[in-house]
């Protein structure tokens, strides 16, 4: 039989370790977070390379700019547009060639390709920030989805691959039939009696 | 300038209501004139933006209208069958392939505006691959997949159901690409090839796509990775989007504007928009292997590219060839679809440049009225 003052102990102890419990389960959801924070973090920082890759390009858009509103002044004089159709037709034939060679320059495609890369990079952290989340709700993530498929995938293989061997198997076979039910010389009445003597017993 | 009460009651009179250019005789000198005429145009402006906005409002997508049914299915790709719309049929079946970022109604955009309509009012049986929107589950998939598994069995499936060992393949884009391999793997299965605006040599600097593919510059693991295995509509569609930036983005809102109260226009200019913007996800190691291959290496037209345990060999094509390519292209050049003539052992080739831009050859106007007519005639020359 317990006492009251057992019973005080045992609640307490109770509260206590459902205090300890509590605490340590709060903990782990703490550095989870601060994990997931982390990362984030990390993302934000993939992201860095972009702005100056953009800086870049801006820079090089406006040297392209300049040179192409210098032959613009030049050639613009022998261009007199007459309506604001032709006017607007006129704009945009040459800023669009303005693009074209733009878009064509070293310096575009190393910094689009800089600034590709950086989203890439952002994007994969992403992924891996939310491939912990699901996994810390004990859901299945891309990945073991991803895991699934592929197994998938290496059976449907191997199913194609058997059902291209019966393929042959049977195409083999009919090519024989054909040859047994058809007589090699048609002019030789003999042969032609063997093959229809050898086709009835299958019959 | 000042102006006399006579020089206005004159101007009043000379109101530019039945004149088709309101602004010609206009006084900009008279202030009031002037705010006149421009709130006229405003209002005129404004109404034919109502009915445009009515017309578009209204709009439905009807693609894929003409008469099929579905004959063979695996995995998500099906097979489609036209049946020929003449008394007369050709012998040999006519199969289309269309690229794998593209859905099914491309070429069977709406009634008149469709190849697959011209090819059965012309007497062909045509069959259509639709290749299915990939998903997380076909990430994957690779070219070898695409045509040593899902373009094999179709063929064999026709070839079966018409009893003809030899069909007609034609090819739109990367979907020819797909079609001179088969062709180069399993030549006695094709009796005449026809390509339209598809790449084979990516050798070509003049191609914008060509020269962002750079390798120093784009890797295309690290994107598929990132992309989490397939490569996403959205991502290619900007791509296409911003090789021609002001035409896309800008003039060609201009110019719906600028006609919007013509409902024939509308039609077609939301029937291309619905089609431009319903793009689907691609199959990683396919666009991996793709511009790797292709775009890095230029291995196809070399004779280098592997399928599987196969090598692509183009010169074993031996069939007649019809290559259509659109003069205007921006995606696929020129020189880099004739450059297929050159690699083959083929003897009958021919090629016809059409004026227009890479789409409009499936569904511009001038293509249904001339060039379509015009392929149709070399396909039945050369099936009977």
């Amino acid at each position: 039989m317990t006492t009251t003052t057992e019973n005080k102990q045992n609640g307490s102890r109770q509260t206590e370790e459902a205090y300890k419990n509590w605490a340590s389960l709060y903990q782990q959801m703490t550095e989870e977070g601060m994990g997931l924070f982390r990362k984030s973090v990390e993302t934000a920082q993939e992201m860095m390379p972009t702005p100056e890759a953009h800086q870049e390009m801006y820079r090089h858009w406006n040297d392209s700019f300049q040179q192409f509103m210098e032959k613009a002044s030049v050639e613009g004089k022998a261009q007199d547009p007459s309506t604001y159709k032709e006017l607007y037709t006129l704009w945009l034939e040459n800023w669009s060639r303005q693009f074209d060679a733009y878009m064509r320059t070293p310096e575009f495609v190393e910094n689009s390709g800089k600034n590709l890369e950086a989203f890439s990079d952002a994007k994969s952290q992403m992924g891996e920030w939310l491939e912990e989340y699901w996994h810390n709700l004990h859901l299945p993530s891309a990945r073991d989805m991803r895991e699934i498929y592929h197994k998938l995938y290496i059976l449907e293989r191997k199913q194609d691959a058997q059902d291209r061997k019966l393929d042959q198997i049977n195409e083999t076979l009919s090519q024989l039939l054909k040859a047994v039910q058809q007589p090699k010389n048609p002019v030789s009445p003999k042969k032609t009696v063997k093959a229809t003597a050898k086709k009835q017993p299958k019959k | 300038m000042v102006k006399t009460g006579n020089q206005h009651a004159k101007s009043r009179e000379k109101r530019p209501h039945d004149n088709p250019n309101p602004t010609e005789n206009v006084d900009y000198g008279d202030s009031f004139e002037f705010q006149r005429v421009m709130m006229e145009e405003q209002l005129k402006s404004f109404q034919k933006f109502k009915q445009g906005l009515s017309h578009a409002s209204e709009w439905e997508a009807q693609v894929g209208q003409t008469p099929h049914h579905v004959v063979y299915e695996e995995g998500k790709c099906r097979l489609l069958h036209y049946k020929a719309q003449t008394p007369t049929t050709h012998k040999t079946p006519l199969l289309i392939v269309f690229s794998l970022i593209n859905r099914s109604y491309i070429l069977d955009l709406k009634p008149g505006k469709s190849v697959v309509e011209k090819m059965v009012q012309a007497g062909f049986d045509v069959y259509l691959i639709d290749w299915g929107v990939t998903g997380p589950a076909d990430q994957f998939l690779t070219l070898d997949d695409y045509i040593n598994r899902y373009m094999y069995r179709m063929v064999e499936h026709i070839r079966q159901a018409t009893g003809e060992d030899q069909i007609n393949i034609m090819g739109y884009c990367m979907g020819g690409t797909m079609v001179g391999m088969y062709a180069a793997l399993y030549p006695e299965k094709v009796r005449n090839l026809i390509m339209m605006a598809s790449p084979f040599d990516f050798s070509t600097e003049n191609c914008l796509l060509n020269l962002w593919a750079d390798k120093e510059h784009f890797d295309v693991n690290k994107l598929v990775s990132a992309m989490g295995g397939n490569v996403p509509a959205w991502y290619l569609q900007s791509c296409f989007t911003i090789m021609k930036p002001l035409h896309n983005m800008l003039d060609k809102y201009i110019r719906f504007f600028d006609k919007m109260e013509n409902e024939a226009f509308v039609d077609d200019f939301l029937t291309m928009e619905y089609w431009v913007n319903d793009n689907i996800p691609l199959a990683g190691p396919v666009y991996t292997q793709f511009v790797e291959d292709c775009f890095h290496e230029n291995k196809l037209i070399q004779n280098e590219l592997r399928l599987g345990t196969q090598m692509v060999d183009l010169s074993k094509i031996t069939c007649p060839i019809l290559s259509i390519i659109a003069e205007h292209d921006h995606l696929v050049l020129p020189e880099s679809s004739t450059a297929l003539n050159q690699a083959t052992q083929s003897q009958d080739t021919e090629v016809i440049q059409f004026p227009t831009g890479h789409i409009g050859l499936s569904v511009s106007r001038g293509a249904m009225k001339e060039l379509w007519p015009k392929s149709a005639q070399w396909l039945e020359k050369r099936s009977q």
